[in-house]
């Protein structure tokens, strides 16, 4: 508007003042503690129970502590880029128009190859051989599993989202995070209803206080919040950050309310596949488990990007709109 | 520390002279209480067996929805958009807030703990493990709703988005709370050390995120 | 203890002058601001706002009602990210250590920021000790018989008059003294008599080499003033 007088030096505009060096490291180092303890728990807390031996002289044993070396590297080699290229790189990532027009040519390709290979996983859980224990019901596990481990891992992608939107203020980052929500609570509700089928022929219940049943129902309570959150506030930015803050908030509690349930009651079979000591599944049934499990990792890496581009191509849309409005209605159409 | 503390002392003052907040709260908990006998019949041997989950949850209900104001009335009043301006950190006003809510109303809830407690025949020997279970685990249980009540701030629906939103952050609260009552050998001094790990961990924990939330609030 | 008694302009005394000078400490050389654009609920506001103001001035933000005063206003305060350009205060080279912005504000927005269940020294005197860190009783009161409260002190707040509560909320710059005062429409709700203790206020607070920026209407005399004249709302680009 109006220059009163010569401005001396000028601030940059203070972008960052919501995470300072300070919570940047502290962050940095609550993410390498907690996925540290968290995998330790895991790989040795929870191979002592199951083997009665803690694993050492594995190679696997030492997975939680190769993690935390990896992930230091990994935010050394990270800060370090961001410096040098003063933050040129995380900009050029923020702009959505790369992503448009590459996730344009990935996504007819990536949703033909997930179609194929969930029939043959489909079709090669129908042809494993019945279980021993549990008959023709056990087949359910081959939907069952997938969706449980994709509610954990969609949350994981909605938590680093969100840290990479509130530590960058990246546009992206709130757009994916904002579309991992929905298809994680639905995989989340559909490991629950796969869940409450098996368990009616296995326990004689469809529910049953089960502690991981009941973490997973937890999870899914969790996602509604993110979701009523975020249609709670009008602002699309305010609604991105108070959205990020809570899942921030539910990834730091998550594992905290693993072990509390844990603790609660155990009923569940102990953890089959990851451990140590090697799966305690037979290979007839583990394979057609695996195939389905990456069939329904690239199922959600296509939902996933294919709600990103939705999510985007509607703020476009909103933004014209704006412009329309604010200009009077000048242009009839839009 | 001074205005750490002017800041704690104001809320308190101000909760003593409202005391139909902290009233209201008291009230919803006894009533709460009082209503559970009726939906599940007036076998004692019943009540006396779940009264510590009954009054958990009872507990848990009545300090979510007591938090709902616990920045609101500042904010619409103007005096958020002071205080974030004095010289304490927005972390800090997010404690010293939490502070006060669990003083003006999780003590006085604790306080009427046992005579709730005799509405539902609870065993003698329970009550002080119940009580030292809820002094250990509260204060935790204040800084959640508090990041909670920062994250709904000006909110239209906040009231009802905000048990939705924390009540799943109190599970282990309340896992830990009900099996400090078990029967069985170190139950007891397990949960009553992991209530105070849970605690600990939100009063160090939480004010991060509700100060992150208060600024979102203000703009 | 001085007690005032019945409020009349002519019973005020000036303000006094040892409880109105800012120690070194708090001294503060200017405000720039550089090729400002401020946004709120994602849409640019105000746009392209440079301005310099020295201590002992005072900035008068003028134009129509949604022509952004409150953003700029809440931006500079730092309640509101600006969408580009910066705000910087600039610190006499002696506390050149103090990170630049700390501690410098006081913001009045249109809410008082008081509490009606508080007596009326009591939420000055709060407001004191929590921006100065020690309770001081003697500031709160200056401040109360600054804007023509101090003879009602023991009352609560909430017995106040529009014009009185804001009286009450402006008390809060005298009885803790900040360089810098962001005071949005202070004037509103007060009566001729009331706005001319403001004025007296703003004046004593300038000559003391504090800075004022103001939104306000015609009818709050800031002499010799820099004024930023805020257009209407734009329409699209």
């Amino acid at each position: 508007m109006s220059g009163l007088s010569e401005p001396q030096t000028v601030r940059a505009p203070a972008e960052d003042t919501m995470f300072g060096p300070a919570l940047r490291g502290w962050l940095a180092f609550m993410v390498l503690a907690i996925g540290w303890s968290v995998s330790r728990y895991y790989v040795g807390v929870a191979n002592l129970e199951a083997n009665g031996n803690p694993g050492w002289d594995t190679w696997l044993w030492w997975v939680p502590e190769i993690m935390v070396v990896v992930g230091i590297l990994g935010l050394f080699i990270l800060v370090v880029s961001l410096e040098a290229s003063n933050h040129s790189r995380i900009a050029n990532l923020a702009n959505p128009t790369p992503f448009m027009r590459m996730s344009g040519e990935i996504l007819p390709r990536l949703a033909l190859v997930t179609a194929l290979l969930i029939a043959a996983g489909l079709a090669m859980s129908f042809r494993a051989p019945p279980d021993d224990l549990q008959g023709q019901a056990a087949r359910i596990m081959f939907i069952h599993v997938p969706a449980a481990w994709l509610s954990m891992a969609c949350y994981t992608l909605t938590a680093i989202s969100s840290a990479g939107y509130l530590i960058w203020r990246h546009p992206l980052a709130d757009v994916s995070a904002k579309a991992a929500v929905p298809i994680g609570a639905t995989f989340t509700l559909l490991a629950l209803l796969t869940g409450s089928l098996w368990g009616k022929p296995m326990w004689g219940a469809y529910w049953v206080w089960d502690a991981r049943l009941t973490s997973v129902l937890i999870l899914f309570f969790l996602y509604l919040g993110l979701i009523a959150l975020r249609q709670a506030i009008d602002d699309p930015g305010r609604a991105g950050r108070a959205a990020a803050i809570l899942s921030l908030l539910g990834a730091v509690n998550i594992p905290i309310i693993k072990f509390s349930v844990n603790w609660w009651n155990t009923l569940h079979q102990p953890a089959s596949v990851i451990r140590a000591g090697g799966p305690t599944i037979h290979p007839a049934l583990l394979i057609p488990l695996l195939v389905m499990a990456f069939a329904f990792t690239l199922l959600f890496v296509a939902l996933h990007m294919k709600a990103m581009r939705a999510e985007i191509l509607r703020r476009r849309c909103e933004a014209m709109i704006a412009i329309h409005v604010r200009g009077g209605g000048e242009a009839a159409n839009v | 520390m001074n205005a750490f503390l002017a800041l704690i002392g104001r809320d308190l003052r101000l909760a003593l002279r409202q005391g139909s907040a902290v009233g209201t709260a008291l009230g919803f908990y006894l009533v709460a209480v009082a209503i559970i006998p009726l939906g599940l019949g007036p076998d004692l041997n019943l009540l006396s067996r779940i009264a510590p989950g009954i009054l958990w949850i009872s507990f848990l209900l009545s300090a979510v929805l007591s938090v709902d104001a616990l920045f609101q009335e500042d904010r619409d009043d103007g005096s958020l958009d002071a205080l974030v301006l004095g010289p304490l950190p927005a972390e800090l006003i997010a404690a010293s807030k939490s502070i006060a809510h669990w003083v003006t109303t999780c003590v006085p809830l604790i306080v009427v703990t046992p005579l709730a407690g005799l509405l539902l025949n609870i065993q003698a020997e329970a009550l002080p493990k119940l009580l030292a279970a809820l002094l250990a685990g509260t204060v935790g249980v204040s800084f959640v709703a508090g990041a909670g009540a920062a994250l709904t701030l000006g909110l239209r629906k906040g009231a009802l988005l905000l048990p939705l939103l924390i009540l799943p952050l109190f599970t282990p609260f309340l896992i830990f709370g009900v099996g400090a009552m078990a029967t069985s050998a170190g139950a007891f001094e397990q949960s009553i050390l992991l209530l105070f790990a849970l605690s600990l961990f939100s009063v160090a924990a939480m004010p991060f995120a509700a100060a992150l939330a208060l600024r979102l609030g203000l703009e | 203890m001085k007690r005032g008694g019945t409020f009349s302009l002519a019973r005020i005394e000036p303000i006094p002058g040892a409880n109105l000078a800012l120690s070194r400490t708090l001294a503060v050389e200017a405000v720039v601001a550089e090729g400002l654009d401020c946004q709120r609920g994602g849409r640019t506001v105000v746009s392209g706002i440079s301005f310099r103001v020295e201590a002992g001035r005072a900035l008068a933000l003028r134009g129509p009602n949604g022509s952004g005063k409150t953003t700029l206003l809440r931006t500079i305060a730092g309640y509101l990210q600006p969408a580009a350009g910066g705000i910087e205060v600039i610190r006499p080279a002696a506390c050149a250590s103090k990170p630049a912005d700390e501690g410098v504000y006081h913001y009045i927005g249109h809410a008082n920021g008081i509490k009606p269940r508080l007596s009326v020294i009591e939420n000055v005197s709060f407001w004191q000790g929590f921006y100065s860190g020690a309770a001081d009783v003697e500031a709160a009161e200056d401040a109360l018989d600054a804007f023509g409260l101090l003879n009602l002190a023991s009352f609560s707040a909430g017995h106040l008059s529009q014009g009185q509560a804001r009286r009450l909320g402006l008390a809060r710059l005298l009885a803790a003294r900040r360089p810098v005062w962001l005071l949005d429409e202070p004037q509103a709700a007060l009566d001729v008599a009331s706005t001319r203790l403001l004025e007296r206020a703003i004046a004593a607070h300038l000559a003391s080499g504090g800075l004022a920026i103001v939104s306000t209407h015609l009818d709050l005399a800031l002499p010799d003033a820099l004024i930023l004249e805020l257009g209407k709302p734009q329409p699209a680009q």
